[in-house]
């Protein structure tokens, strides 16, 4: 009983994670739970910064980010 | 429920954690990316109670805030300010014509003049920084006239126009750290040592922080600086010098997220406050 437990609760937090695919080396991104879009994440496989762009249902758009600008800061 | 507009780029570590703040004390928080706006004033229409800036780029969020404070929405920090602290030559400025302690500086638009400027300062070593910029990037500690020289031939000949007008500052010993503090709405809320081996101290590169007790001496030194750039919401950086605390740079869409952690001060939640106060204020 216990163990049927744990594979609905395993199934039920797979299943409300959001999952991508890198742009540039096309790994799958798991994305960390409250992500907003806009925000800056990094590739787990390549390391590539990339960017949120949307996020539906549980799947997220990414992009490769862009450099820093020159007037970029605080 | 009262609104809050948070303009922002890049979502950073600061904007989740203001996002977080204003969710957890019931007020509204409308996301707005500037890059997914057109800021047309015969269309635009304000949907939130209160302008939060919080671009990374400043270019974007200097047009974003004077945009909207045209069509008369009240943006924290206001252009004013933005304006000012944005421009480290025109903060030096602010500080100095308002009696705050601060670096000697001076500007220049050649190597002739900055060498006269470096005479005037006491002498070399002294630091080169672009006007505009942060994070203690392109910022040179300069040791002779070699150096300078090349640091300008290389401005002169692969920087932009900004980059063409050099501001320098005297170079500070400092001890291993500099002071970072908060001034929200009037009051020094925290501060933190910002502590490196290397001279730049910056958080974003790798300087270490801590929590900086915020003494009588701090406070007052934070508030008249504050004032100075006229308010809002800011991060002051204050060296320790041999003669007392003096006032670097003020930063007016501050990086915190290094900063919570060893003050034990929601700067976030303080944001957010400030801002509900102003649009009650503004009622």
């Amino acid at each position: 009983m216990l163990i049927i437990k744990k594979v609905i609760i395993y199934l039920f937090k797979s299943m409300s994670k959001l999952f991508s695919i890198c742009p540039v080396c096309d790994a799958q991104v798991v994305l960390a739970e409250g992500v907003e879009e806009s925000e800056i994440i990094s590739c787990s496989d390549c390391r590539c910064r990339l960017v949120v762009e949307k996020i539906e249902k549980n799947t997220a758009a990414l992009t490769k980010a862009p450099e820093v600008e020159e007037d970029w800061g605080e | 429920m009262p609104t809050i507009g948070l303009f922002h780029s890049t979502v950073r570590a600061e904007e989740k954690l203001i996002i977080r703040a204003a969710r957890e004390k019931k007020a509204g928080i409308k996301l707005i990316d500037i890059r997914n706006e057109v800021f047309n004033p015969l269309h635009y229409r304000p949907d939130f109670d209160i302008a939060l800036e919080r671009s990374v780029s400043t270019v974007k969020g200097g047009y974003a805030t004077e945009f909207l404070e045209a069509l008369g929405a009240v943006v924290i920090n206001p252009s004013g300010v933005a304006r000012i602290c944005e421009d480290k030559f025109l903060t030096s400025l602010a500080l100095q014509k308002t009696g705050v302690p601060t670096l000697k500086f001076a500007m220049a638009f050649s190597l002739e003049q900055a060498m006269a400027a470096v005479a005037d300062l006491g002498g070399f070593p002294v630091v080169v920084k672009p006007p505009l910029g942060s994070w203690g990037r392109m910022l040179a500690k300069v040791n002779d006239r070699d150096s300078l020289e090349a640091i300008i031939e290389h401005k002169d000949v692969l920087g932009s126009p900004q980059q063409k007008a050099y501001y320098l500052q005297e170079y500070i010993q400092k001890p291993g750290r500099d002071i970072r503090s908060f001034v929200v709405g009037g009051e020094t809320i925290c501060a933190i040592y910002r502590t490196s081996s290397h001279w730049i101290t910056n958080t974003a590169l790798g300087g270490k922080a801590t929590n900086c007790p915020v003494t009588k001496e701090l406070s007052q030194l934070s508030l008249q600086a504050a004032k100075a750039v006229r308010g809002g919401i800011l991060a002051i950086d204050i060296i320790e010098t041999s003669e007392g605390l003096k006032v670097n740079e003020i930063n007016h869409t501050m990086e915190f997220k290094n900063s919570e952690e060893p003050t034990g001060v929601s700067i976030s939640g303080a944001i957010v406050d400030y801002c509900l106060q102003k649009i009650n204020s503004n009622d």
